[in-house]
């Protein structure tokens, strides 16, 4: 008998589903989410990563330094494509707020500079950014929350933690419908990130935009991919490639392209 | 005749002794050589970059230490195509 539990976190609709007897897991896995969320949200003024891009320098707590070393990781092997300094870009292109207030069809900033890549220092605990650097960690803030609920739910028996458009599944053998194709993945321990232009999305003078930033022009990016689904082990490993394979870097992981024509390509081994 | 190729002799050997002399004296054998500025600049410089390889070596590992994050050529997860109905659906973030 499967269990499933559902509740809102960090902008999404969050589904636990645990094949055990939940006790008081579901509770602990949504509380960690809320947990994650206060620390790690650039929506909420309080949160000990708005703290960072408001003073450029902090002593970090552990889930704020892990996110960020992570991403500084993935920055340095990406070779830039995945980039944590993305956040400036994001609100000249209109992302300013959580997205359910976003206005649909604002005012166009996009003759502002905006500009990725700069630096970050990290000594110990103490993050310091660099001039005019603000960090958004959203995706892979995901991820890790994802990550860390399953970790949770683990400890009873097979689970699996579906957060949008991160999802991590722990022993058992789970379908997945893959959204907007006819696709079902049976995963067992791993996880998947989907990456696209078809959600958050929204208009800013006579263009459409969108929140995936590519940090070579600051600007959203152009590409003939709508959304890309990467399998990895980890949902904060899926949710880095992912965004590396939707901007055209190569990922050797198994992944499904879906381009705006609808063709729909398998890759890396699926299928 | 006995002397005076005797003398042919000594003069040439005395020749040959004040030439040995000569080089002798002009390789300053006293004089300690010193180092090739060129040379000791390099020597530097492949101090400090075994000193940078060891940092960043030392870098790395915290960096892995702190964030295991696997890499994309780390073992794939199991996953297949099936036609069975979905338990969920994903979609993009």
């Amino acid at each position: 008998m499967i269990a499933r539990h559902t509740f809102r976190a960090m902008g999404t609709e969050v589904e636990l589903l645990l094949d055990g007897e939940p006790s008081d897991r579901f509770e602990a896995a949504e509380a960690e989410f809320e947990r994650l969320e206060a620390l790690l949200s650039r929506f909420r003024p309080d949160s000990e990563l708005s703290r960072l891009n408001a003073a450029g320098a902090l002593d970090a707590g552990p889930d704020l330094l892990a996110v960020t070393e992570t991403a500084l990781a993935a920055r340095e092997r990406s070779r830039g494509r995945f980039d944590p300094t993305v956040h400036e870009a994001l609100m000249v292109a209109g992302y300013d707020r959580s997205f359910e207030l976003l206005v649909p069809d604002g005012e166009d900033r996009t003759a502002l500079a905006s500009r990725c890549g700069g630096r970050v220092d990290i000594d110990g605990s103490h993050i310091t950014l660099g001039r005019d650097v603000r960090l958004d960690l959203g995706g892979i803030a995901k991820g890790y929350a994802v990550d860390r609920a399953a970790t949770i739910l683990d400890e009873v028996g097979p689970c699996l933690v579906n957060a949008g458009g991160d999802l991590a599944a722990r022993g058992g053998r789970w379908p997945v419908g893959l959204d907007g194709t006819d696709l079902v993945l049976e995963l067992a321990d791993g996880a998947i990130a989907t990456s696209g232009r078809d959600r958050r999305r929204w208009r800013r003078g006579n263009d459409e935009r969108h929140h995936l930033i590519d940090p070579a022009t600051g600007r959203p990016a152009v590409t003939d991919l709508l959304h890309v689904t990467v399998i990895a082990p980890t949902a904060v490993e899926a949710e880095i490639l992912a965004k590396i394979a939707f901007l055209g870097g190569d990922v050797e992981v198994p992944r499904v392209l879906v381009r705006a024509d609808g063709t729909v390509t398998l890759a890396g081994g699926l299928g | 005749m006995t002397s005076h190729v005797g003398r042919l002799y000594a003069t040439a050997i005395a020749i040959l002794v004040f030439f040995v002399l000569w080089a002798a004296v002009a390789a300053r054998p006293w004089k300690t050589v010193a180092p090739d500025p060129r040379l000791q600049q390099l020597a530097l410089r492949e101090q400090a970059l075994k000193r940078e390889t060891a940092l960043v070596k030392q870098v790395l590992a915290l960096r892995a230490k702190a964030a295991p994050v696997a890499s994309a050529t780390a073992a794939k997860p199991a996953v297949k195509v099936v036609t069975l109905p979905p338990l969920t659906i994903t979609r993009t973030s």
